[in-house]
């Protein structure tokens, strides 16, 4: 058994012991390609990519093996205290959407930050949540 | 290259030979400064008690903690850091671009207060000049000046600004340079660049060579450069190290027993070797022929005439009692080790003595 096939049964497993959903995401860098293909073989609900730091190389690879049902899309840097605004947060989604094939009907799209937000100052954090909630309501700006 | 360090071998020097002694430079803090802190915080309620005074209070604990240095007998000394809560936030108070958001967690529950570069970086108010004047004043030996490098300050910090870190430093760079000119003119002869974080992104020595080009851009060849790098895998930044403009490197290795000694041997270390000799995470102080053992160590490396004595780090998170103990000891070390090479009695390897 190769380490993919391994790490693809071994993140079956924890999937087919919740009942929760599962996204599984990945920072700093995108997924390599074999280890994408074995991922998208577990049980899992979604793939989450961090567009912040690998936008370029995680939409590749969306776009040649296709996504699950749900994405998450680590649109907020988690590493950087500048607040991104809802605008240019809705930008990296449609950019993302916009670089699937066609056919791909997504369920839910998790809209989020590309790593935890822990090491961040307090007020930052605050406010790159509140710039999330934004981008995702519907008609937030002209 | 000048010959920068016959400079600091004192008058009354009583061997032949010479290791210069030194620190690397925090020390650790009187509580009494903590609590004069708390104070001028309102901690404890509305007192009597305004900036003069706290400035009086720094004033004498830079005093003392410079004193204290001199009486274990270092030959080149500082005033431990006093007047500095931290090595990044220090700086960044008085750069102009800096701004400051509050606490992030960093390691252990240890925090800090992480600033952000929220506009491009300016050079505002002195840093460093004035400590290194009262201490200058205070002192009878030569002093060594600390100072974070600029790679170190933009590594610590959130960039929102510049393209990358590497852009930021190189801004940092320049008015890193403008504070040695600075402290050069005051009088100071003797500057270590302080670059910890090299050692956690060693790839990144091409940036912090560049940056140094920059730090020391028209300081006097006769003024004495370090730079001190700890905690890290010193394999991947030498020999390039080598590379860089400055006379001295400090470095830690009695926290690792030494493992990483045999890095600097091939090739040949071409500069002066300032190698930690006490450790600063470990509260044992260390006897007198552990460190004369580990003095000796450092022969593999460079000749007595190249080596500086010095401990792994700043002190500051041992208790003060500790730190001195750790300080006299290493210079009592020292000076027995001179006394034994003067002598005949210590066999240097080839290398050493080729010289």
């Amino acid at each position: 058994m190769t380490r993919w096939e391994r790490t693809s049964e071994a993140i079956d497993a924890v999937a087919r012991a919740t009942s929760a959903d599962v996204v599984v995401h990945t920072y700093w860098a995108a997924f390599e390609e074999v280890t994408y293909a074995h991922l998208l073989d577990a049980a899992i609900d979604g793939v989450g990519y961090d567009l912040v730091t690998a936008p370029e190389a995680s939409a590749e690879v969306a776009a040649e093996y296709g996504t699950p049902g749900s994405v998450a899309l680590g649109v907020v840097d988690g590493q950087n205290t500048r607040v991104e605004s809802p605008d240019l947060l809705r930008e990296r989604v449609e950019w993302f959407e916009d670089r699937l094939p066609g056919a791909v009907d997504l369920d839910t799209v998790y809209v989020t930050s590309n790593t935890e937000l822990f090491h961040l100052p307090v007020n930052r954090f605050e406010e790159k949540l509140a710039a999330l909630g934004a981008a995702t309501k519907p008609e937030a700006t002209a | 290259m000048t010959d920068t360090r016959e400079q600091f071998r004192p008058p009354d020097h009583p061997n032949e030979h010479f290791l210069l002694t030194t620190t690397v430079g925090s020390y650790p803090k009187p509580k009494w400064l903590h609590r004069a802190r708390d104070l001028l915080e309102g901690e404890y309620g509305d007192v009597n008690f305004d900036e003069g005074d706290f400035q009086e209070a720094l004033d004498d604990a830079a005093r003392l903690v410079t004193e204290e240095h001199e009486r274990c007998g270092m030959d080149v000394v500082c005033d431990g850091e006093m007047r500095r809560n931290e090595m990044v936030e220090f700086f960044a108070h008085r750069i102009a671009g800096y701004e400051f958001n509050g606490p992030v967690k960093v390691w252990g529950h240890n925090y800090f207060d992480k600033p952000s570069v929220v506009s491009e970086v300016e050079y505002d108010e002195p840093w460093l000049v004035d400590e290194y004047e009262f201490v200058a004043d205070v002192a009878t030996r030569p002093i060594k000046v600390p100072i974070t490098g600029p790679y170190t300050l933009a590594a610590w910090s959130f960039n929102e600004v510049y393209e990358d870190d590497e852009a930021l430093s190189l801004a940092l760079a320049d008015l890193v340079n403008h504070e040695v000119e600075s402290l050069v003119e005051a009088g100071a002869r003797y500057i270590q660049i302080d670059e910890p974080a090299l050692a956690q992104r060693e790839d990144d020595y091409r940036i912090v060579g560049e940056c140094l080009e920059r730090v020391v851009a028209d300081v006097p060849e006769d003024v004495r450069i370090g730079l001190h790098v700890c905690y890290g895998d010193y394999s991947r930044i030498y020999p390039e190290m080598l590379e860089y403009p400055v006379h001295e490197y400090d470095v830690e290795l009695a926290n690792g027993d030494y493992d990483q000694l045999s890095v600097f041997t091939e090739p040949s270390f071409t500069k002066d070797f300032a190698m930690g000799v006490v450790d600063v995470h470990d509260a044992t102080v260390e006897r007198v022929e552990t460190i004369k053992e580990r003095i000796v160590k450092g022969f593999e490396v460079v000749p007595p005439e190249r080596l500086t004595v010095s401990p792994d780090c700043g002190m500051k998170l041992l208790p003060r009692q500790v730190a001195y103990e750790k300080m006299a000891n290493m210079v009592q070390a020292a000076r027995e080790v001179e006394t034994e090479l003067d002598a005949g009695e210590i066999d240097l390897p080839a290398s050493a003595s080729a010289d």
